[in-house]
């Protein structure tokens, strides 16, 4: 079977990818000593507890996310003719579903905490042979949890939108989820220290429902882009404008009369269909080859475009 | 206002918020006043049989831990009423707050641990830990504080007397 040619980065953009890798990593780093950290003042608190398999599940998007982005660089082979970009749209999807199961999983813990009335009890902890109340130890670890995910997930944002990477802000959303959970917990808590029991459990309550809808939406899209549906941009979620702006670099193209796209999205780029009229039937393979040409160049995303020549008066 | 002095201001505040519950002495409350109702007044206190923590000699609670906690009772001017319950009851009647605490050898690695509050081990290399209402913070803080401070000296005790 026929290959595809491989895809080759923008000088630009692949920089950004680069960028986009180290911040994964930085991700799983960071996250990964947030959660040591939390284990180890624990206790026997639900609301720690719950902040902890946050933590745990939030490593999955970025983990998804590296494996994707090392997947992805393999070249076409005749196993596997198309290559293997699509695993970013998996890694969006992986990414998505791990953020509804934190929302769920906050709802339900904290939803059944205030049903069962449950008091939380945080005792004393001794550090370095001083005693202070748990819950101080516990706040500081929310505190140090929450940072990270703030400062990386505001360097994702941007590169997300200027490389078309979907799992990228995925794993933006889920540390936006990690510091607002984290942020509840230690507002939670302190309200438990002023004898609220069920502080720490409404405030979580708000904040899992604003996780489900975010894990909510990410799953549509990602269902959505491996559905192939018409491309949409990270950001926003709107008909990509890259779909107009290759229309009109096909019906621009000296010979072509008119012409229309058929367009889905492969992880990072669009690939699809071209639909020309013709002016004349002399020198098509030319005319082809210069649609597909100035289609392509016509934004970085666009990759592997077919042109296709059809009956004057059929678009 | 500009949203950075707005955000200055935020920041502000919430040092300013976390520096004055520092300062409180009676921070963490207890959600249910169980040590305010203590002080000055009465501590029902649960055992379950388990010498020689906890036992019941012709009717009357003694043991080490049972010692302790009438010490307790006395360092807060409060006099022990001890519930009539054996065995689990009266951990159920803790955790549906009708005891203040529940002693018998309790042990930090019992499952009651998520249904009740457990004090940190009072005795260096034991594992034995007192059983409070859950969530009554300031009051756990309370038992565990006496307990770790005169446990050692107690139990040491009743071991001269054994001998």
């Amino acid at each position: 079977m026929r290959v595809r040619a491989p895809f080759v980065w923008p000088e630009d953009k692949a920089k950004l990818r680069r960028r986009a890798i180290v911040l994964e990593w930085a991700t799983l780093g960071s996250m990964g000593t947030a959660v040591i950290v939390l284990y180890f003042v624990l206790g026997n608190s639900q609301a720690m507890r719950t902040a902890w398999i946050e933590d745990v599940l939030s490593l999955i998007p970025a983990t998804a996310y590296l494996v994707a982005s090392a997947v992805e660089q393999r070249k076409p082979t005749t196993r596997f003719p198309l290559g293997y970009y699509r695993a970013v749209s998996i890694a969006h999807l992986v990414g998505a579903t791990a953020i509804l199961v934190v929302g769920c999983y906050v709802l339900v813990e904290s939803a059944a905490k205030l049903v069962e009335q449950e008091h939380p009890t945080i005792g004393l902890m001794s550090v370095f042979g001083c005693e202070v109340w748990g819950g101080w130890l516990m706040m500081a670890a929310l505190f140090y949890s929450t940072v990270p995910p703030v400062i990386l997930g505001r360097l994702k944002m941007p590169i997300a939108r200027e490389i078309h990477d979907k799992p990228l802000l995925a794993d933006a959303a889920i540390q936006k989820a990690d510091w607002m959970t984290g942020t509840g917990a230690i507002v939670g808590i302190a309200g438990v220290g002023f004898g609220f029991w069920w502080a720490d459990a409404v405030a979580a309550l708000f904040i899992s429902v604003d996780i489900v809808r975010d894990g909510v939406r990410h799953s549509m899209r990602a269902m959505g882009d491996l559905a192939d549906r018409i491309p949409h941009t990270v950001r926003g979620d709107a008909v990509h404008p890259a779909i107009r702006v290759a229309r009109d670099a096909a019906a621009g193209v000296d010979g072509v009369a008119r012409a229309d796209v058929k367009l889905r999205e492969e992880g990072h780029l669009l690939t699809g269909i071209v639909y020309v009229e013709l002016r004349s039937d002399a020198a098509v393979v030319d005319c082809v080859d210069r649609v597909r040409k100035a289609v392509e160049d016509s934004d970085w995303r666009l990759y592997d475009i077919s042109v296709m020549p059809v009956r004057p008066g059929t678009i | 206002m500009k949203a950075r002095t707005r955000r200055v201001l935020a920041h502000f505040l919430v040092a300013a918020l976390f520096c004055s519950i520092a300062a409180c002495d009676d921070y963490p409350k207890d959600p249910e006043g169980t040590f305010d109702r203590v002080r000055g007044g009465t501590l029902r206190a649960g055992l379950m049989e388990n010498p020689p923590w906890a036992m019941r000699e012709e009717g009357r609670p003694s043991g080490i831990e049972v010692r302790l906690v009438e010490d307790l009772a006395a360092s807060l001017n409060a006099h022990v009423e001890w519930a009539d319950g054996t065995g689990s009851q009266a951990l159920h009647a803790l955790k549906e707050h009708r005891l203040d605490l529940v002693v018998g050898g309790l042990l930090e690695t019992d499952p009651w641990v998520a249904k009740v509050g457990f004090t940190r081990p009072y005795v260096p290399d034991k594992k034995h830990v007192v059983a409070v209402p859950g969530g009554e913070n300031a009051w756990l803080i309370a038992v565990d504080r006496f307990m770790a401070q005169h446990g050692p000296r107690v139990v040491a005790e009743f071991q001269e007397a054994a001998k």
